[in-house]
């Protein structure tokens, strides 16, 4: 909410939705910080210069964000737009919030888990229904939903911010939605995390 | 005694601006304390990312945030930090403040404004009072800040308009959307009055700023001209030319010590590295926000200002003032029009600037006594396609995914446009809506943070409600679909004012006529604290004028 002469509700606050504490007591993070502090802790020694997934866990998010985002014949799916990578890039960014990034990281895991007892079964061996009927299913969780909601946030981000970010390949999600970006456009003097 | 500078100023966006402006151009020294970054024009781009997705223009709420008391479903009232909720209060900081980032919708009060309470009547449950300056006392500062800062428009007559002193703007109207047209002609069948809206935007090159290159991201984000008057560009960039006038970015103001003659001697602030510093002047002048300038002088204990600074009569933080109202959009459909209504329709860039000020006073028996009503705006939503794209995330049912949320943003972005309305009317003050210190949290130097209590008065929402049914009815008009619209008792946080209003009386106000402490002889507050009643127009013109008003106050103390 930044802008002095006009109403609206913070984008960031509709993001949410979910209060907090209430998550975070939902979810039991508070009484497992210790394993979610350090597991943080490990991922952000090691971000700046890798994925903070390992290869499983990021071959299972490709498959998530695909299935969140297909292609089609008239746009471009999420693997098009460097969904995975863009992820990455947001994972290493200290402004965002750790909460988010615990969930965005463990959901991984916490999904597998899902798909095993639910169909004993790797997500990446799930059919179209299965993926669809288990993210209904974790929906009606806490972290199901903050973790679906913040990977369709991202998966937006990487399609329609600035390419300078990594998403956005070679503008084809403006194109997709004829939208014509502002001028003058970001630089790397002045793109965000340069200052 | 030496003193550091004449004047010190904290906070540098529309109140604090006009003072540096004039004070360093009558030859004073002046040094202004900015707790943000200091942007500079080349550093704005039209960058969703670093606009409006992260904390660039904001603090992160990690290290700064409010605590935000609401009603539960037992009507009582319950507070939670920000950060816990993610219900951001911050607006603008960095140098110029929120005037940055604003779209520039600029309409003056109008003389019955200032006069609520004589005007109008007694509202139970409300503290409306008169202020202690007419319209004819600002007037003059509207005019200044039409030609100073930059306002474009056209005089059009209608039953609300303001007197004025001069017979037009100093600026031709900026460019306007095909789909302005199409307004009035609605508004011409319904026998409304549609307006020009006056925008904090040159049209043209002026005042060593470039006109508006109309990019269609204008509202939330730096301007790349300068065309948007920001008190960065309109008015400090002029000051610093003087050479009197000094800036100090990312100086988080703290406290203000006051000595045993109730003055106040130094400003305490910690610069970038967290170090504690302090600067002496003869006059000190607050204009940080409403609520932070309350929190800053609550924080602001004395020897003689036990209760914090200036509130020797516990009036500061009191009658904090959001603006009522609310908002609606409607489907303007391409499959209505034909191919060269919808190039038209598809223009980008162009500002839509058409208001309605038929109900600024409601003289309608169904509604009830006559009443201030308020102002109607019509806007195209902002250009931000990532929060565009984010709210489609949600249907009926929960979260959508897949090639149901796919066709569902197609839909949005391409089958037509999305015209928004804004309703502003008064934000009653009432004791239910206030700044204090929490008691608990605190921020990222251990201060304690501002307690915000939002609650409204049922009479806002009445007059909200009213109006709303009149914008409903232009976008029924146009033959627009899908229309939704609310009044909302949720306060828009980027339209404060209040907590330190003005008046004769030190009992129940915290400054006086000129905007100076009642009980501190050299402090003044020149943001929108001031203001005992909104008016029913975004503040930012208000702020300006009153800060020029004071500023030659000052002048004449020196």
């Amino acid at each position: 909410m930044l802008d002095p002469d006009v109403k609206s509700v913070t984008d960031k606050y509709i993001n949410k939705k979910i209060d907090r504490r209430s998550f975070l007591i939902a979810t039991g993070v508070f009484a497992g910080s210790v394993t979610f502090g350090s597991l943080l802790s490990y991922y952000y020694k090691n971000s700046l210069k890798s994925s903070p997934f390992n290869k499983y866990q990021d071959k299972i998010l490709k498959e998530v964000q695909e299935h969140l985002f297909p292609h089609s014949d008239d746009s471009p799916g999420a693997s098009e737009i460097n969904a995975l990578h863009y992820l990455h890039f947001v994972l290493t960014d200290s402004d965002i919030d750790d909460d988010n990034k615990n969930v965005l990281i463990s959901g991984v895991d916490w999904l597998e888990e899902e798909c095993k007892t639910t169909y004993n079964k790797s997500f990446l061996e799930l059919s179209f229904e299965e993926k669809d009927a288990i993210f209904k299913d974790i929906e009606d969780t806490n972290w199901g939903y903050r973790w679906l909601s913040l990977n369709l946030t991202y998966i937006f981000e990487a399609l329609l911010s600035d390419p300078i970010y990594g998403g956005n390949t070679s503008e084809i999600g403006w194109e997709w939605l004829k939208h014509t970006s502002g001028l003058p456009r970001p630089t790397s003097d002045n793109m965000y995390g340069k200052s | 005694m030496n003193y550091d500078f004449d004047i010190c100023v904290i906070g540098s966006g529309a109140g604090g601006g006009p003072i540096a402006y004039e004070l360093s151009k009558a030859g004073k020294s002046v040094v202004v304390l900015e707790k943000g970054p200091w942007f500079k024009t080349e550093d704005f781009s039209k960058d969703e990312i670093a606009c409006c997705r992260r904390s660039v223009y904001t603090p992160n709420l990690r290290d700064k945030r409010h605590v935000i008391e609401d009603k539960n479903n037992n009507d009582d009232w319950v507070g939670k930090s920000t950060y816990d909720t993610g219900r951001d209060f911050w607006n603008g900081n960095m140098v110029g403040g929120s005037s940055n980032v604003m779209s520039g919708y600029f309409h003056r009060l109008k003389p019955e404004d200032f006069r609520l309470l004589s005007e109008f009547g007694p509202i139970e449950g409300a503290n409306i009072v008169d202020w202690p300056i007419s319209y004819n006392d600002l007037e003059p500062y509207f005019s200044k800040v039409e030609k100073i800062v930059g306002v474009s428009g056209k005089v059009v007559a209608h039953p609300h308009l303001e007197p004025r002193s001069t017979n037009d703007f100093p600026y031709s109207k900026t460019a306007e959307h095909p789909i302005a047209q199409h307004i009035d002609n609605a508004c011409n069948n319904l026998g409304f009055n549609s307006i020009p809206t006056p925008r904090a935007i040159l049209s043209q090159n002026a005042l060593n700023r470039k006109a508006c290159s109309y990019s269609n991201y204008c509202g939330s984000y730096g301007c790349s001209t300068d065309a948007k008057g920001s008190a960065r560009a309109a008015l400090l960039n002029p000051a610093l030319q003087t050479g009197n006038c000094k800036i100090v970015p990312n100086a988080m103001v703290y406290h203000l010590e006051s000595d045993n003659t109730e003055k106040v001697t130094s400003a305490d602030y910690y610069d970038e590295n967290g170090k504690s510093k302090s600067i002496t002047a003869k006059i000190f002048v607050v204009a940080c926000q409403s609520s932070e300038s309350s929190r800053l002088l609550l924080m602001s204990k004395g020897t003689k200002h036990p209760n914090g600074l200036a509130n020797n009569n516990n009036q500061v933080g009191k009658n904090l003032i959001y603006s009522g109202g609310g908002s609606g959009t409607g489907d303007i459909l391409y499959k209505n029009y034909n191919d060269t209504e919808i190039a038209q329709l598809n223009i980008r860039g162009l500002f839509v600037n058409r208001s309605l000020q038929d109900w600024y006073i409601i003289d309608d028996k169904s509604f009830g006594n006559r009443s201030k009503g308020g102002t109607i705006d019509f806007l195209f939503k902002h250009a931000n396609p990532i929060a565009k794209t984010n709210s489609q995330k949600w249907g009926s049912h929960g979260l959508v995914w897949g090639n149901p949320l796919k066709n569902k943003i197609k839909s949005y972005f391409t089958e037509g446009r999305h015209l928004r309305f804004e309703i502003f009317n008064d934000w009653l003050p009432t004791d239910n809506c206030f700044v204090t210190l929490d008691p608990d949290v605190k921020d990222k130097w251990g201060n304690p943070v501002a307690r915000i209590r939002i609650g409204n008065h049922p009479h806002d929402l009445k007059v909200g409600n009213y109006i709303e049914k009149k914008a409903v009815s232009v976008l029924k008009q146009m033959g627009a679909e899908n229309i939704s619209s609310s009044i909302s008792e949720s306060p828009p946080p980027n339209l404060v004012a209040g907590g330190c209003r003005f008046g004769d009386d030190p009992n129940t106000s915290v400054l006086d006529s000129d905007c100076r402490a009642h009980d501190v002889e050299n402090l003044y507050v020149t943001d929108a604290s001031f203001m005992p009643t909104g008016g029913s127009v975004p503040y930012t013109w208000t702020i300006y004028a009153n800060s020029f008003r004071v500023a030659d106050k000052i002048i004449n103390t020196l």
